[in-house]
């Protein structure tokens, strides 16, 4: 986090966006929910990294059209499951956002379950 | 599955020739069926006997051998060739077994998932680099059993079947 850049409070009806790969190989079950893995912790990592939609527009969020896809998560779904939604902007990514706390391969399958797909493209 | 010529009748497995009808336009070869890995094998098992889910799940898993660091994005690590080996192992070995294969997908620590579904009931199975796997089972996405040491699917099987 660069501590020049300014922090703001998620608020609950923030949607969360997570982008999921969709191509070689796809993540996206025949059922369009997401795999678990899309929304897992690489080890050592502090948290689940997210962009706050109000901050980004999809097209900046989804980085690469053709490999990606865009699924949010609502800010008051994450802290239900106890975990913390923390704005964590990055120099080149001021929408970037970490969700923090403990993430078991369960707490994964129902943030991937409960992740709903953006129109987009 | 290749196609070997032979030019010499003996030389070809008398099931599988296809003699031509015509000797005098088709040039005098005899034309043996091989499959590719061998027959009745655990480790090179004849893929042609699974089903076209099975195959699709192989063929996808052997495509985690392509991604490279960052494949996601988000900075996940390649599966590693045991996690894939063993993800691959579990599908030879219980291919035929009736069990309702869903997805596989590669994990960003190196692992392969397997996941299973039928209705409300979902299993998650996970090949680790080190390894080891790890089995979760789901019932309307709650979590009902997780296991570490999965030594035997009888969980698996029963857990599908009841």
């Amino acid at each position: 986090m660069s501590e020049s850049l300014p922090q703001i409070t998620i608020e609950d009806n923030d949607r969360l966006l997570r982008r999921v790969l969709f191509l070689h190989p796809d993540f996206i079950k025949p059922d369009g929910t997401p795999s678990s893995s899309s929304f897992s912790l690489k080890t050592g990592e502090k948290g689940l990294s997210v962009d706050i939609e109000r901050l980004t527009t999809y097209d900046r969020s989804i980085l690469d059209k053709s490999r990606f896809r865009l699924y949010f998560l609502k800010a008051s779904f994450t802290t239900q499951l106890g975990l913390t939604n923390q704005h964590d902007p990055l120099p080149d990514n001021y929408a970037h956002s970490l969700i923090t706390g403990n993430f078991s391969r369960s707490i994964c399958r129902l943030l991937a379950s409960s992740a709903k797909r953006i129109n987009f493209p | 599955m290749i196609v070997l010529l032979a030019d010499k009748p003996e030389q070809a497995s008398m099931s599988t020739i296809l003699k031509p009808d015509n000797e005098e336009i088709f040039p005098k070869w005899f034309v043996k069926r091989r499959n590719y890995v061998a027959p009745n094998s655990t480790v090179f098992p004849d893929i042609t006997v699974f089903s076209g889910d099975i195959i699709d799940l192989l063929q996808k898993l052997n495509s985690f051998t392509s991604l490279k660091y960052n494949w996601d994005s988000y900075g996940a690590i390649p599966p590693s060739l045991m996690s894939i080996r063993n993800a691959r192992r579990f599908l030879f070995k219980n291919a035929n077994v009736s069990l309702p294969f869903y997805f596989v997908s590669p994990g960003i620590n190196g692992e392969v998932m397997i996941e299973l579904n039928k209705d409300q009931k979902a299993a998650e199975i996970y090949f680790n680099p080190d390894g080891s796997e790890e089995l979760l089972l789901y019932e309307n996405n709650n979590c009902i059993l997780e296991k570490e040491d999965v030594s035997s699917y009888t969980d698996l099987i029963e857990f599908f079947n009841e």
